[in-house]
């Protein structure tokens, strides 16, 4: 399996929820050994986003105008 | 100084006078209209406010459990009905009516109008609890309905970036107070549907009910309630309900609870991620620990299925074999040599120096040397030689006897 980038628009919230999925079919075990590790390492990768997510997040505020 | 053997102690008289308020009916349960001044809410939650017409005032006080149930907080000037009994404060020596409702007088229609609003559109069934949608847990995009100006969105953005700065604020500007604000509000309401936005706060601050007259407009009930996107309410302090409250997905108390029901908390996803994290390094360890275990497993399972074990097995025969042999070769050995030894004895028995020894002698004849085994191989006159076990003799024939 080779090693997928993280889609850019991946949110916080899609990142969280495929962090469990992965720990979650990790833990039910069954894999291919390439398959589980190719999983962990992805599940490393979400868990860094969300971390990045987390530690970088700066509240954003946009005002709508008669236009919108 | 004299002493009156009937002089009262203060403490005496004064409790002797509230006696006689406590004892009259009519100052337990009354009714009194009048101006409010010298109003003051304590950080107790009491209310402490002078109640007065053209020539008279009322001391008056509010405890803090009867404060919190009304909707109205009334100010300096406005004329109010309040209900409460008339006693005497007797640390201050002064009597009091110590409220337990009051209401602005010549207002009793607003809350008249609330009420039969709130009767209708309940009856509608815009108040039902089946149309409360569920609010998302992660809102990428919250849309907020007020007034920029006002505090209330300045305490939501406060609470926003504390608790989840992942999130944008969009935000539609409208006037939350007067006439002009229901169809504002809608208006707000209508833009921020047509943005991409996962949840609405509708929020307004504190103040008076008819402040937040606009939040009892129909109008904006409607309006509300035909958002495509969930509604959260938070209008006022915790006390002040509104129609808009009851219409909404969900009430909040005030502003700042609003933004925090639609918001989950930072340090809990902080948590969560790193949980996720621990248990992510769990799962593989756990799956690698398995298949190593399979591992060795099989591993056992295919050493018991090897030639080497046939190969120790004959190995093994061949050394038994080889035991046996050596065994059984040193016995044969022992044999023989039992045999031997066996001989030996009877070879020895078989000497005839032995024989000699016993009393017998060998005969030859002197000048050949025959050993003589008949008499009758001698002859009369003939020299013999006879040998002992020790020694020998000659002697001569003297005659031959008949057999």
């Amino acid at each position: 399996m080779t090693q997928q980038p993280l889609p850019d628009s991946l949110t916080f919230e899609e990142a969280l929820a495929r962090l469990e999925q992965i720990i979650t079919r990790l833990e039910e075990g069954s894999l291919t050994l390439e398959d589980s590790v190719a999983l962990f390492e992805q599940g490393q990768r979400l868990a860094a986003f969300c971390q990045d997510a987390l530690d970088s997040a700066e509240l954003r505020v946009r005002e709508l105008t008669e236009l919108d | 100084m004299l002493n009156h053997p009937d002089a009262y102690t203060i403490s005496g008289l004064t409790a002797y006078i509230r006696h006689l308020f406590d004892a009259d009916l009519r100052l337990q349960d009354v009714w009194v209209q009048g101006e409010i001044s010298n109003f003051t809410a304590a950080q107790s939650g009491h209310w402490y406010f002078t109640l007065k017409d053209e020539a008279a005032t009322l001391k008056c006080v509010m405890w803090k459990g009867d404060t919190i149930r009304l909707r109205y907080r009334p100010r300096q000037g406005d004329g109010v009905l309040v209900h409460g009994r008339v006693t005497v404060y007797e640390a201050g020596g002064q009597y009091q009516l110590y409220a337990d409702l009051l209401q602005p007088a010549g207002r009793g229609d607003l809350n008249a109008r609330f009420e039969a609003l709130k009767a209708r559109l309940e009856a509608e069934g815009l108040f039902d609890q089946a149309l409360k949608r569920p609010l998302p847990p992660f809102p990428r995009r919250i849309g907020v309905v007020t007034s920029p100006t006002a505090a209330a969105f300045q305490d939501v953005l406060n609470v926003l970036s504390r608790r989840f700065p992942l999130a944008e604020v969009v935000l539609s500007p409208t006037l939350v107070q007067g006439d002009e604000a229901p169809p504002q509000i809608v208006a707000a309401l209508e833009r921020i549907n047509r943005q991409d936005v996962d949840v609405i706060l509708l929020v307004r601050g504190g103040g008076s009910l008819e402040d937040l007259w606009a939040f009892n407009d129909e109008r904006v009930a409607y309006a509300v309630r035909a958002s495509r996107i969930p509604v959260v309410t938070g209008v006022g302090h915790e006390i002040d309900f509104t129609i808009a409250d009851f219409v909404a997905d969900r009430r909040a108390p005030t502003p700042s609870a609003a933004a925090e029901i639609v918001t989950p908390d930072i340090e809990d996803l902080r948590y969560t991620v790193a949980r996720s994290r621990e248990r992510l390094l769990e799962a593989i360890q756990a799956d690698l620990a398995e298949r190593r275990r399979r591992l060795e497993g099989e591993t056992r399972f295919l050493a018991t299925l090897t030639p080497l074990r046939r190969i120790e097995s004959a190995r093994q025969r061949i050394d038994d074999l080889t035991a046996r042999g050596a065994r059984a070769c040193q016995q044969i050995v022992a044999l023989q040599r039992e045999r031997l030894a066996a001989r030996r004895r009877a070879l020895v028995a078989a000497d005839p120096r032995a024989i000699m020894a016993r009393g017998y002698a060998i005969v030859e004849r002197a000048g050949d040397g025959i050993r003589l085994r008949r008499a009758a191989d001698a002859a009369p006159g003939d020299g013999l030689a006879v040998h002992f076990a020790q020694g020998s003799l000659r002697a001569r024939v003297e005659d031959i006897l008949p057999e």
